[in-house]
């Protein structure tokens, strides 16, 4: 892939010629601008920048290993999972409601009985609304979900949230039928 | 690099000239019409090429005209010369000045293509109509898939000559398209020219902030299992982990200085603002039991608007660069978010609801004067501006899928950039506008 568009990326050649007033020529092929014309999406895995402390760390190469998400044989923990229900919220809320606590008494009971395995709650969104927003929505409702289980007495080294913003739909009509199933919490094994 | 604070003096100078009405000499009204009215008057005496070139000639002919509309600055036509010699040798100034004269231009451009081994040359002119006179000629040189960008430089030079600065002719576009399956970042000229994929992550990557010189690209990613912010060089490819605190780290934003961002973490809980000095320090900005998201810094650095739902539903604030105390801006409806700043200052473009529709709205930087820019049953979300703080870039769900769009400030004048028959959303605009 040819990425031109780093053109701008580089600084232009300019080259005053002698001859008539004002003229000039610019080279935009790369010549004079370095390493401008590169692929730009070749995974360099290099790091460029060592940041102090632990918010911060690891290469692009690490994280991407920790992000591999191929083709995994269901373990223990997605059984386990695989059994719990999912919780709904309404519009633009993190609210447990009424109705879902009866399955996060399920859910509690099942993260009980299997304290050695690890999980992850999801937090979704229906489509309507901004990126950011809603990514920050699916982990208040993901931080909600889990504080309700360690209430239930669910162990808070046994659950780690994780949001999806509007990002993992359900289902994808434009209606609130399709939305409500959206909004809601869901039980994974821990990555 | 840029200095973003350097290159606003000059242009509060120009502000200065625009807002007292002081004639100075070269300085037009710059108030953005899309009609000729208020344009400068501009003729095309030739865009012409070598034998064999007509498909090239055709399309530096469509970059030139859409160039020039879009400037704001311009109205263009052409005036059926056709000229394939200099028109300074062929013609001369006495005649130049009567046909400027005659067809009632003040400018005047000429634009030739030749082949020059495995190279384009492309040779623009500008003349001064009331002169007869050659103002500035310039060649450009690259390989075919660059004479867009010849173009742009061109233009670039006119738009120079009557304000001082490029427009956004340097400027970029990084976006949010799921085109390869998985949403990756992509940057693209700011004409939706030569879209490229920046990432490969295989993941979700979202929120980009492209830096002030649109060199660099700042975004959220999943794909380790968590939120994380990346920080990208476009010519290099190089990466790097920026911020992987502990919970949420998304919707970056690049200072004006470019040397740090603005971000949504929550690694003290909740959702908050944080600012991130030279890559080393982080700051807590916001402290609210509320979530506050979507920073956005004003382009003196002094300020930054965020999206918070601390009164019930998210509504756009504004702070100090440094925290403090926040000040509400948005009013009207249950959801007004992702706020972005005009480099110009004066104005926040954010995403507004109507109806069951997002829109985009823009108002005063002080909160004032909130209007709707777009309408329809359909989204609009993620207002950007361009670098020159003429336009606002943005996603719409109008065509089905989501597309890339700019429009006016005034909402008119919606134009599509991206065509690749995916979702493309996140639009974030940015680069130089001086020399």
């Amino acid at each position: 892939m040819k990425g031109i568009w780093m053109l701008s990326a580089a600084a232009l050649f300019v080259v005053v010629t002698g001859c008539s007033s004002k003229k000039q020529v610019s080279t935009l092929d790369g010549m004079g601008s370095g390493q401008a014309v590169t692929g730009a999406i070749e995974e360099s895995g290099m790091m460029t920048e060592e940041l102090d402390e632990s918010l911060v760390g690891s290469s692009v190469r690490e994280a991407e290993m920790g992000g591999a998400s191929g083709a995994q044989s269901a373990g223990p923990a997605d059984l386990v999972a695989a059994r719990m229900g999912d919780i709904h919220f309404d519009f633009d809320q993190s609210v447990i409601r009424d109705q879902d606590k009866p399955i996060l008494m399920g859910n509690a009971q099942e993260l009980k009985a299997n304290p050695n395995l690890k999980f992850a709650i999801e937090g979704h969104c229906d489509e309507r609304g901004t990126t950011a927003y809603n990514l920050a929505l699916g982990e208040r409702r993901a931080t909600a979900t889990r504080r309700y289980l360690m209430a239930l007495g669910v162990s808070p080294d046994q659950v780690t949230t994780v949001s999806y913003g509007e990002e993992r739909p359900l289902c994808t009509d434009a209606d609130e039928a399709c939305w409500s199933q959206n909004r809601r919490a869901h039980v994974t094994a821990a990555r | 690099m840029v200095n973003r604070g350097a290159r606003l003096i000059p242009l509060l100078a120009l502000l200065v000239w625009l807002v007292t009405g002081r004639e100075a000499h070269a300085i037009y009204d710059l108030s953005a019409t899309r009609e000729s009215a208020g344009r400068i008057p501009v003729g095309i005496l030739g865009v012409t090429g070598a034998a064999g070139a007509d498909n090239q000639v055709l399309e530096v002919n469509q970059v030139l005209m859409a160039d020039l509309r879009r400037s704001a600055l311009f109205h263009a036509r052409d005036l059926g010369m056709r000229m394939a010699e200099p028109p300074e040798e062929a013609l001369g100034p006495l005649q130049l000045r009567e046909i400027a004269g005659s067809e009632a231009v003040e400018v005047m451009l000429w634009v030739r293509l030749e082949r020059e081994g495995a190279r384009w040359v492309l040779t623009g002119h500008i003349y001064d109509g009331a002169r007869g006179r050659l103002t500035l000629g310039k060649r450009f040189v690259g390989k075919e898939d660059q004479l867009r960008q010849m173009v742009h430089r061109f233009v670039g030079e006119l738009i120079y000559q009557f304000t001082g600065e490029y427009g956004i002719t340097r400027s970029r576009i990084a976006f949010v398209s799921d085109l390869s399956g998985s949403k990756e970042i992509y940057v693209m000229e700011h004409d939706g020219g030569a879209p490229t994929r920046v990432t490969a992550d295989r993941g979700i990557s979202l929120t980009p902030s492209l830096s002030p010189d649109a060199e660099k690209v700042l975004y959220a990613s999943q794909k380790s299992g968590r939120w994380v912010i990346y920080e990208r060089e476009l010519a290099s490819g190089k990466s790097m982990v920026s911020l992987s605190a502990a919970g949420l780290n998304v919707a970056p934003d690049w200072n004006p200085q470019g040397d740090g961002y603005a971000v949504t973490a929550s690694l003290d809980g909740n959702r908050e603002i944080y600012h991130v000095v030279k890559g080393r320090k982080i700051r807590r900005l916001t402290h609210s039991s509320a979530d506050d998201v979507s920073p956005a810094w004003s382009p003196d650095g002094q300020q930054i608007a965020f999206t918070s739902d601390q009164a019930g539903s998210p509504q756009i604030y504004v702070m100090g660069a440094k925290g403090g105390p926040a000040r509400r801006l948005t009013f009207r409806g249950r959801y007004n978010s992702e706020p972005d700043w005009s480099p110009r200052g004066g104005l926040i473009a954010y995403t507004c609801q109507d109806g069951g529709f997002f829109h985009v709205c823009v108002m005063d930087a002080g909160g004032g004067n909130p209007r709707q820019l777009t309408a329809g049953s359909w989204d609009d979300e993620t207002p950007t501006f361009s670098p020159d703080g003429r336009h606002i870039a943005f996603s719409s769900s109008r065509g089905g899928k989501r597309d890339i769009y700019m429009m006016d400030l005034d909402g008119g004048g919606a134009e599509r950039l991206t065509f690749n028959g995916a979702n493309n959303t996140n639009p974030s605009w940015a680069g130089p506008t001086g020399r």
